[in-house]
């Protein structure tokens, strides 16, 4: 019983929190591009120039509203295990970083996938590219070239630290929900 | 309020936190969706232009300030304006220096040292060139002696900029 409250109190606390904490994950294109992600933000820099969407904004402002919200009544839920509202409070914000991990991870697989696809064709007739994405994280090289010009740009993904500790919340919310389940209401 | 009462609650917040924004976007944009997902034209403006910047290399980035070369070898200062907005390293600049006349490699060449440039600041590429073996029987013979002009044959000339490694091509005449 000790062990269930608890993992409930962590995950909702560190859930209240990660969505201040910065960016899942990160790509640089040399200094030329970079991108940095999360499922509550976003932060495309072309040269120095930023890229918003307008549509973006306000999804990811959605879904940074309800994370905070299945936080923090993971928390209470956790708190006042034997209230007869514990278990759907655990049950709404539980598995909601584990959903957003998953999202995020197939956002990436499916986006490397279409650029892999579409970037080379894009130089079909205009000279060589090699590009060659890699799933997730890693890092490759670009490379440009015509006649008289070749250009290599050094290309790196990674995830950040934040990611990890999503996956690590959203074990803890899974757990949660798990032994929500087996509670005993008032 | 039963259980599942509040689980209908719940689930309605949480359609409400995620439409609710996007009728904002909407809103804001009147409907127009195109407009809310792609960046402004302004934006999309500003980056084109930098792109074009990038590598905007004319005949005028290079200018010879200085030039040797005899059968001992040589050597020459070029300024290099980097048109860029961005600093640039120049690493190498190599090739063959040849007789304009006959097109005969007189002299290898490459830059002395690395420079780097700031955006739109000019530097100067101090050059050394060596000798082809043949080069003085071909100076003796084909110009009586005298050191012809000559031109840049298989030029490459090598240049970092926002950690891009970017190989240039340069076949210039009258060096």
């Amino acid at each position: 019983m000790e062990l269930k409250i608890n993992l409930g109190l962590i995950a909702g606390a560190l859930m209240l929190l990660l969505p201040f904490l910065g960016p899942w994950w990160q790509a640089s294109l040399g200094e030329i591009a970079r991108v940095r992600i999360s499922p509550f933000g976003y932060e495309i820099n072309i040269l120095g120039e930023s890229f918003s969407s307008t549509l973006f904004d306000c999804l990811l402002f959605g879904v940074k509203l309800s994370f905070l919200l299945g936080g923090a009544l993971l928390l209470l839920g956790s708190l006042f295990p034997n209230k007869w509202w514990s278990r759907r409070f655990v049950r709404f914000g539980a598995t909601k970083v584990l959903w957003l991990v998953i999202s995020l991870v197939c956002v990436l697989l499916v986006a490397a996938s279409l650029l892999n696809r579409i970037v080379p064709s894009l130089a079909e007739g205009k000279g060589k590219l090699m590009f060659n994405l890699p799933y997730l994280s890693g890092s490759s090289v670009v490379e440009v070239s015509s006649q008289d010009v070749e250009i290599k740009v050094p290309l790196q993904l990674s995830f950040t630290w934040t990611f990890w500790l999503a996956v690590v919340v959203g074990a803890l919310g899974l757990a949660a929900r798990v032994m929500s389940g087996r509670m005993k209401v008032d | 309020m039963s259980e599942r009462s509040l689980q209908l609650v719940l689930r309605l917040v949480a359609i409400f936190l995620y439409l609710g924004p996007l009728l904002v976007a909407f809103s804001v944009h009147k409907g127009n969706i195109l407009a809310m997902v792609v960046p402004s034209r302004e934006q999309l403006d500003r980056v084109g232009q930098k792109m074009e910047d990038l590598l905007n290399f004319s005949e005028n980035v290079m200018q010879k300030e200085s030039y040797r070369l005899n059968e001992n070898g040589g050597e020459a200062v070029v300024r290099f304006a980097n048109p860029s907005p961005y600093p640039i390293l120049l690493e190498n600049f190599t090739g063959y220096s040849v007789c304009k006349e006959h097109g005969y490699p007189l002299a290898w060449f490459q830059l002395k040292e690395k420079v780097k440039i700031g955006p739109g600041e000019n530097g100067r590429l101090e050059i050394l060139f060596y000798p082809t073996p043949g080069a003085s029987f071909h100076v003796l013979l084909g110009h009586l002696g005298f050191w012809p002009e000559t031109e840049v044959e298989n030029g490459l000339m090598e240049i970092e900029m926002l950690r891009a490694k970017i190989k240039i091509r340069v076949n210039q005449h009258g060096t």
